[in-house]
C-alpha cells in the first residue's frame, strides 16, 4: 500500500512543482507585460503628444466647434494608440493628422453636415464682389476675426487644406497624404480655397463698408 | 508661357512647390505680364494675411490630461499578450487563456 502513496505523494510533489514554475513564469510575464506596455505608451507619447496642437487646430477648424473638436481628438489618440504597432514612419504628425481628419469627417457626415463639398456654398455664394478691389479686401483681411468669419464659410476640404498648408506648412505631398487626394489635385484645390476665401472676404468688406 | 499656363501654376509657384524650371519660366512672364503680376501680387498678400491672421487653436491642458488618462485606461484594459516580440508564444499550448487569466489576476497575491 506504501508504494501507491508515494506514488501519489511524490505526483503531487511534481504537480505542485509545475504548478510553482507555472506561476512564477505567469508572474514574471506579467511584470514583463507591464513593462512593455508602459514603453509602448511612453513610446507613443514621445512620437505623437506633441502633435496635439496640431490636432486640435484640424478638428477645431473642421468641426467649428470647440466641443466636437476634443472629443474627436481624444477618440482620435486612442484609435492612434491602438494602431500604433502598424507606424513605422518617420512623420508622426502627418499620420496623426489623417486619423484626426478622418475622425473628424465621420463626425461631420453623423451631424449630417452638408459642406464637405464644394458644391453647396459655391452655388449659395454666387460671388457679384468682384468690384472690391483686391487692395481693400487686403487690407481689411489681416484682422483676424474677419478671416476666421470668412474660413468658417468655406466647405470644409477648402478649411482642412488652408489649415494644413498655412497653419501646419506641410508640402502638396504631405497633403496629398492626408486628404487622400492626388498630389496633382493639391495645387487647385489650394487655388480654389485661396480665390474663395478672397471672395468671402471681398463679400464682408463691402458689406461692411 | 501663356497666361492661362501661368494662372494654373500661380499657386505651385507662390507655396515654391514648382520645379526650378517652370519657376523661372513663372518669372519671365510675371515680368512681361503686368495683369499675371498684379495677381501674383495680390494672391501674395492675401497668403501673408491667411498666414499673419488665421487663429491657431492650441489644445487647452485639460485636453492633453483627458487623453492620457484615457491610454492609461487602454492600457489598462488591454488584454495580455501572450506572443514574444519574436513572435513565439509566450505560454506553453495547455497553460493558455485559462490559467493564465487567473494566476494573472490573483496569483501574484499569495505568492
Amino acid at each position: 500500500m506504501a508504494l501507491p502513496a508515494k506514488t501519489e505523494h511524490a505526483s503531487e510533489t511534481e504537480d505542485f512543482e509545475s504548478h510553482r514554475k507555472t506561476v512564477k513564469f505567469v508572474v514574471l510575464k506579467t511584470h514583463e507585460e507591464d513593462r512593455a506596455r508602459k514603453a509602448d505608451l511612453a513610446s507613443f507619447e514621445a512620437v505623437i503628444l506633441p502633435h496635439l496642437d496640431a490636432a486640435h487646430n484640424l478638428a477645431r477648424w473642421l468641426l467649428r466647434n470647440e466641443q466636437d473638436a476634443q472629443d474627436v481628438v481624444q477618440e482620435a489618440y486612442l484609435r492612434a494608440f491602438k494602431a500604433f504597432d502598424g507606424f513605422h514612419g518617420s512623420n508622426g504628425r502627418a499620420w496623426l493628422l489623417t486619423i484626426v481628419r478622418n475622425t473628424s469627417y465621420t463626425m461631420l457626415r453623423k451631424k449630417q453636415a452638408v459642406d464637405l463639398t464644394t458644391t453647396f456654398d459655391e452655388e449659395l455664394h454666387t460671388s457679384g464682389h468682384e468690384s472690391v478691389s483686391p487692395a481693400t479686401v487686403l487690407e481689411q483681411s489681416e484682422n483676424t476675426a474677419l478671416i476666421k468669419e470668412a474660413m468658417d464659410e468655406l466647405p470644409a476640404e477648402f478649411r482642412e487644406i488652408l489649415t494644413l498648408r498655412h497653419q501646419e506648412g506641410l508640402s502638396y505631398k504631405e497633403i496629398a497624404e492626408i486628404a487622400q487626394i492626388p498630389p496633382g489635385t493639391v495645387m487647385s484645390r489650394l487655388a480654389r480655397a485661396r480665390a474663395k476665401l478672397k471672395e468671402y472676404l471681398a463679400a464682408y468688406t463691402s458689406k461692411e463698408m | 508661357m501663356t497666361c492661362e499656363r501661368a494662372t494654373d501654376l500661380m499657386d505651385g509657384y507662390l507655396d515654391g512647390e514648382l520645379d526650378p524650371i517652370t519657376s523661372q519660366a513663372i518669372e519671365q512672364h510675371l515680368r512681361d505680364c503686368g495683369n499675371c503680376d498684379q495677381r501674383y501680387t495680390a494672391n501674395h498678400k492675401l497668403i501673408h494675411a491667411i498666414r499673419t491672421a488665421m487663429p491657431y487653436y492650441k489644445a487647452p491642458l485639460e485636453l492633453r490630461e483627458r487623453i492620457q488618462s484615457s491610454l492609461r485606461a487602454e492600457i489598462a484594459e488591454r488584454p495580455a499578450r501572450n506572443v514574444a516580440p519574436d513572435g513565439r508564444s509566450l505560454i506553453a499550448k495547455k497553460e493558455r487563456e485559462p490559467r493564465s487569466v487567473v494566476f494573472g489576476t490573483h496569483g501574484i497575491g499569495w505568492l
